[in-house]
């Protein structure tokens, strides 16, 4: 009467009395006379599939995943104490533990970035330096052509025939 | 009276008959506890050539004779062994290829110790995968590769062709999730962030250890593996190609490895929970990946009763990419039964080996 149907307790009864109304009516065909072997695997499918869709919608439900939650918060929070006192007597002991290779793999890895942003740093300008050196090309090919095209006319024939003779060459 | 004797009769006669058949069944446990201690891993001959770290890059040479210019790589998940793409002579994805004339290699990412639990997915993809490709072109003399991948390896080779479009040629999705928004699976859910802490889980635990993969899993359908399984192989204890399939698809269930921490870390904060590869924003390394930047043909294998990456996950890669040569194949079945179901051997697979063939 009047029962809260967000309580997750409510819920959780709720989907039993719905899964256990299903699963009886999956068994009913094989109550109360003989039943052949072909109904009786007929009906524990149907009674597995009933007992399957109750786990789903159980997992799927606010309760369960809350419940999960807790449970790996406080495995985890275990866990965590008993590391904290391991590693209180690792460093009285003087023994390398799991953090000083981790702090070691961190300060590689952070020297390995660094290295890279160098050469990252250093690509790009080689890049950018390349293309300047092109563009120079270029630039010098143009002021070739318009010096060279001059000279030529300054020389007459003679200039023409010397620039073919080195592209001959 | 007579009929109820009948009645009687039959009810006699049946149990007799289901009683000599569970004897029959009980008569084969010894061959099944035998069968149980030789499963094959991998059938189609192949050889390793290639090494780093862990990871080993399988080459099956087939018969010598490839058709086909484009070699083809397949990239599997991190979280269980890749031979279920090889597992039996008929159910093998692999030897679809290789009879085909491809010229084929498979990613075997080997299994994470403590010591790479710093890892992460740009050590994945920028790092091992890239050389595998580099690899792969230098062996074959191809300028670009085709990658098949399965599962969160597609995701890496979604990720990868992203960020290395020059390199691939054509790319083939198998079951591979793509857009995390969905809550339809309840991996997805569990693995919200208002519901797991994964900072805490890999700050504390270090790699993400195979026992909470495999038990996530078990939990994906509890009564199925753990009532319905039992109860079907008891009841075809005596069908010995039937142990033999359950056995082989048991063991590489049984088999998952541990994911480096930092990758585990990326791929449940950076796409379960944020969705970041579907938004265009997730950072590999330096990079940022775009998957408009994916113009290569695509083929996208959904399963659809898949309960691990549910179709809607997958589904909407095709909209998300700049190909224009596209293509989504749906299959009635589950994760696994993408790979090794026998709808996907005789419908499937076949057609994607087509696929390939006209675009490699």
């Amino acid at each position: 009467m009047g029962s809260d149907m967000n309580d997750p307790f409510s819920n959780m009864t709720r989907m039993w009395m719905e899964m256990t109304a299903n699963a009886m009516q999956a068994w009913q065909p094989t109550l109360g006379g003989t039943a052949s072997p072909e109904l009786v695997r007929k009906a524990r499918s149907d009674f597995l599939q009933v007992w399957s869709d109750w786990c789903e919608e159980l997992m799927r439900s606010s309760a369960f995943l809350e419940a999960q939650k807790q449970c790996m918060t406080g495995n985890l929070a275990v866990r965590k104490q008993f590391r904290s006192t391991l590693r209180k007597m690792q460093k009285e002991l003087q023994i390398a533990g799991r953090e000083d290779i981790d702090a070691l793999v961190v300060a590689v890895r952070r020297s390995e970035r660094r290295v890279l942003d160098q050469l990252q740093e250093t690509s790009e300008r080689f890049q950018a330096l390349e293309s300047k050196l092109d563009c120079l090309g270029e630039r010098m090919e143009r002021f070739m052509e318009v010096f060279g095209g001059e000279e030529d006319h300054s020389n007459g024939d003679g200039g023409k025939k010397k620039k073919r003779h080195e592209l001959r060459d | 009276m007579f009929s109820g004797g009948n009645a009687w009769l039959e009810t006699q006669k049946t149990l007799m008959g289901e009683w000599m058949a569970n004897t029959r069944r009980m008569a084969s446990l010894p061959r099944v506890v035998v069968q149980a201690q030789h499963v094959k891993k991998g059938v189609t001959p192949s050889e390793i050539v290639y090494e780093e770290d862990h990871l080993k890059l399988l080459h099956y040479p087939g018969n010598g004779q490839l058709k086909h210019e484009t070699p083809l790589v397949f990239v599997f998940a991190l979280v269980n062994r890749p031979y279920i793409l090889d597992i039996l002579p008929d159910k093998s994805v692999v030897a679809h290829f290789v009879k085909a004339g491809f010229d084929t290699y498979l990613i075997d990412w080997g299994t994470a110790t403590d010591a790479d639990r710093h890892l992460t997915l740009d050590d994945y993809i920028n790092g091992y995968l890239r050389n595998v490709v580099r690899e792969v072109r230098r062996r074959s003399g191809a300028e670009k590769v085709s990658l098949l991948g399965y599962c969160m390896g597609g995701t890496m080779s979604t990720m990868f062709t992203a960020l290395n479009p020059e390199y691939v040629k054509n790319l083939i999705l198998m079951a591979a999730g793509i857009d995390f928004a969905t809550r339809e699976g309840l991996i997805n859910l569990w693995s919200d962030a208002k519901n797991f802490d994964v900072d805490t889980f890999v700050d504390e635990l270090g790699n993400c250890p195979a026992d909470f993969l495999q038990s996530s899993f078990l939990m994906l359908s509890p009564v199925r593996n753990l009532l319905g399984k039992p109860l079907s192989l008891m009841e075809r204890m005596d069908d010995v190609k039937f142990v033999e399939e359950f056995l082989t698809m048991e063991s590489w269930i049984n088999d998952n490895v541990a994911i480096p921490g930092e990758v585990f870390r990326d791929f449940v904060k950076h796409l379960y929970q944020q969705n970041l590869l579907a938004k265009n924003r997730m950072q590999v390394g330096r990079r940022v990946v775009d998957l408009r930047r994916i113009t290569c043909p695509v083929l996208n294998l959904l399963a659809t009763q898949d309960t691990l990456v549910p179709p809607a996950q997958s589904a909407p890669f095709t909209d998300l990419i700049g190909s224009e040569d596209k293509k989504t194949i749906e299959l009635a079945t589950g994760h696994i039964g993408l790979a090794m179901g026998s709808a996907a051997q005789r419908e499937l697979w076949p057609q994607a080996v087509a696929w390939l063939a006209e675009r490699s």
